[in-house]
């Protein structure tokens, strides 16, 4: 049966939630596609959940929703070709971001540098990863990020700093 | 009175911009020159890797599809393939059938049954003949014979266009001259430079309804 109320609602949560979704897992996954195919199956279980749930309207959603997210990330990394594959990070276009703004400041940065960033990145832990992604890219704070990965604060923090010493050291190296 | 502090470290410089840092820390950076300044530095990096890992999307990364192969095995690999092969193709050339190939293609028999046989395979009948200690008169008969029909196992059965034309001559007749009548007595021992060949040319009798 179709339902205005709940679809409309179910609309402006994707409209409002996809975009975060989709970088999340692009920063989890590297790869434009697996992100694109991740973000979506997201979106089906946050559909699914929408018509489950009594009075969708009242839920918080976007934690359930990155939790759900990170949860897929680590599935499919999981995956046995995925592993197999390497989890290659497949060509991304810039134009596939058409909204992405890049200030002067950004287009100092030499394409060496973000290489280097990216595959720094990439060289983090699973868990280093999620925990940055959260705290610096979603702006989560250390206890809501504690709480989704079902961690504690201390781990969080623990995690946080080794991940930032790494990047800053392959960002210091660039320079 | 506060108990003077060293520099703050990294950990704690991270711990303050993340709101987490104590009162003594904050007191510190404000009156310490380098930890401000690290602390500014600490700021900008992160502005920048997060910039870079938001707004970038990320570069193509072949080699990580090479990431799981894990290279330290390789040349563990290429060895162990190497001892496969020699171990296979040893066993190829130690198999019974191998080895009478292989000796016969050594002291050159191959060669010389090759040598032995007509270039023509229409001379056969005669290579036979000669080879059976036959006359010349008995050679044309046989050839005639040969010529005229041949045995319906020599047939293709499936063919039955070419059946159709094979109606018993009773000008021939029941009597079609046998190979095996044809044998001269062979002396024991004998051999003939191709008996495999020889058994094939044999002719049997016809069975004319």
């Amino acid at each position: 049966m179709y339902q205005p109320a709940k679809s409309m609602s179910y609309e402006a949560l994707y409209t409002a939630h996809y975009g975060e979704v989709l970088r999340l897992c692009r920063l989890l996954l590297a790869n434009h596609h697996d992100a694109e195919e991740i973000a979506q199956e997201v979106f089906l279980k946050v559909y699914q959940e929408f018509q489950k749930a009594n009075q969708p309207q009242l839920m918080t959603w976007k934690p359930w929703i990155v939790r759900v997210t990170i949860n897929a990330c680590r599935d499919r990394r999981r995956s046995g070709w995925w592993k197999w594959w390497g989890g290659g990070a497949a060509e991304c276009k810039e134009t596939d971001y058409p909204n992405v703004m890049r200030t002067p400041e950004d287009a100092l940065l030499s394409r060496e540098t973000e290489r280097r960033i990216w595959s720094a990145f990439q060289q983090l832990s699973a868990r280093q990863r999620e925990v940055f992604a959260l705290r610096y890219i979603d702006e989560w704070s250390t206890e809501e990020v504690a709480q989704m990965l079902g961690i504690s604060t201390g781990s969080v923090k623990r995690y946080l700093f080794r991940a930032v010493h790494h990047l800053r050291r392959v960002l210091g190296e660039s320079r | 009175m506060s108990r003077p502090m060293g520099c703050l470290s990294e950990r704690q410089l991270l711990s303050l911009l993340n709101q987490d840092g104590d009162f003594a820390q904050r007191s510190h950076l404000k009156n310490c020159q380098d930890c401000a300044a690290k602390y500014r530095q600490l700021e900008s990096d992160l502005k920048v890797i997060s910039q870079t890992l938001q707004a970038i999307p990320p570069p193509p990364m072949v080699h990580q599809r090479l990431a799981g192969f894990n290279f330290r095995w390789l040349p563990a690999a290429v060895a162990l393939t190497l001892i496969v092969a020699m171990v296979w193709s040893g066993a190829r050339l130690r198999s019974p059938a191998n080895k009478i190939s292989t000796r016969a293609a050594d002291s050159g028999e191959a060669w010389s049954i090759l040598d032995d046989l007509p270039s023509n395979p229409f001379l056969l009948n005669e290579a036979i003949a000669k080879e059976l200690g036959m006359e010349d008169s008995d050679v044309v008969e046989v050839e005639a014979i040969m010529e005229t029909e041949w045995p319906a196992d020599w047939q293709g059965s499936s063919d039955a266009s070419e059946a159709a034309f094979l109606v018993p001559d009773p000008a021939v007749g029941e009597d079609i001259p046998c190979a095996e009548c044809l044998e001269p007595e062979r002396r024991p021992n004998e051999r003939t430079p191709f008996p495999q060949l020889s058994k094939k040319f044999y002719v049997h009798r016809m069975e004319v309804p």
